[in-house]
């Protein structure tokens, strides 16, 4: 290919400004990158406005290797609503949705329940030892959009994660039952 | 700048543009669908009404649920994930939301249903108010599209209501 060899000989013939001017050029893409994602971080409202899915607890509705956009809002949490949240101890975070909800009259404090669409049971054996209600500080955000699925660079490295995850639960003996995604 | 590389490069980045904006403008012609759903629900029986043994109040029902949901079908649908909740207020809580039954409803022929079933998640109170509690059955729906934003409404159907003691 023509390109590599001229981008060798420019470098090759190249001086200290240019090479200094390119730096901060570079630099500067990348902290216009970084800023973009902040920004879209306080919008949404969430660590992670972005995530994909990484296992099939939610099909057919989200495939592994789907895009979700994510929201957080003050206003507590609803059934049906499809949540990401993350356990205690777990590094991954999970989306379900939630089932059950009780929210305290005097706080404002919500319980949730969450299950997977397509598990057979709720998500309590995937929460902390003792556990049986996840609280608005596990919850991230919320699904609002999802982008469609044929993203395979994605889907490369989500099951490159989860397979990792999986093996790690399984050396520790802890049950996985349709675990749940990552950014 | 005519080289293979810049030209892939200018290609893929169109490519990925044009579709990003296909995909928007997918979601968004969902705005203009005219829904009209209807359902009914009714309960055949209290299977049993009892406390558990931690001292929470646990009921098992028959329901009865007819529903008609094609209408919130569009080419862009990808399935309608319908559920039915018990809602009421105790007080300590000023809204329970308890999931009965739920399903997924891949495609519009199966969007219009009537089901008998006995409830599919347990219906268990944070502690023991439910004898005589006034309660809501809301059929939720979630539209879930094949690219785009999610919408989700309901219909609440209120008038139900549980025995005044444990059976």
């Amino acid at each position: 290919m023509g390109w590599i060899g001229e981008t060798v000989d420019s470098i090759k013939s190249i001086k200290i400004r240019q090479v200094l001017t390119q730096a901060v050029t570079l630099g500067m893409i990348v902290t216009s990158a970084l800023i973009i994602w902040k920004a879209l971080m306080c919008v949404t409202g969430t660590e992670s406005p972005v995530v994909v899915v990484l296992s099939g607890s939610m099909e057919p509705g989200f495939k592994r290797g789907d895009i979700l956009f994510l929201h957080m809002t003050e206003e507590p949490i609803r059934a049906g609503e499809i949540v990401v949240f993350n356990v205690d101890g777990r590094d991954i975070p999970i989306v379900h949705r939630a089932i059950k909800v009780h929210e305290r009259g005097n706080t404002g404090e919500v319980d949730v329940l969450t299950k997977g669409d397509n598990n057979d049971v709720d998500d309590i054996g995937l929460y902390a030892d003792g556990q049986i209600w996840l609280h608005r500080q596990h919850i991230m955000g919320r699904a609002v959009g999802k982008a469609y699925h044929q993203v395979y660079t994605y889907r490369c490295i989500g099951f490159a994660r989860y397979n990792i995850q999986r093996l790690r639960q399984q050396t520790e003996k802890k049950p996985v039952v349709g675990c749940g995604s990552g950014s | 700048m005519h080289s293979f590389g810049y030209r892939a490069n200018a290609l893929l980045t169109f490519a990925v543009t044009i579709l990003a904006f296909i995909c928007a403008i997918a979601s968004f012609s969902d705005n203009f669908s005219n829904q009209t759903p209807s359902a009914q629900i009714q309960i055949l029986n209290i299977n049993w009404f009892q406390k558990q043994p931690h001292g929470n109040d646990e009921v098992s029902l028959t329901l009865n649920i007819t529903a008609d949901l094609q209408s919130l079908f569009t080419w862009n649908t990808k399935q309608v994930f319908a559920f039915v909740a018990a809602e009421y207020e105790t007080s300590k809580n000023s809204l329970n939301q308890v999931s009965l039954w739920d399903a997924i409803i891949p495609k519009k022929e199966h969007a219009k249903f009537w089901i008998q079933i006995s409830n599919k998640y347990r219906f268990i109170d944070q502690g023991h108010n439910l004898r005589g509690k006034n309660f809501n059955l809301t059929l939720h729906w979630h539209v879930m599209p094949k690219t785009g934003k999610m919408f989700a409404d309901k219909i609440v159907m209120s008038g139900y209501r549980l025995p005044n003691a444990y059976r």
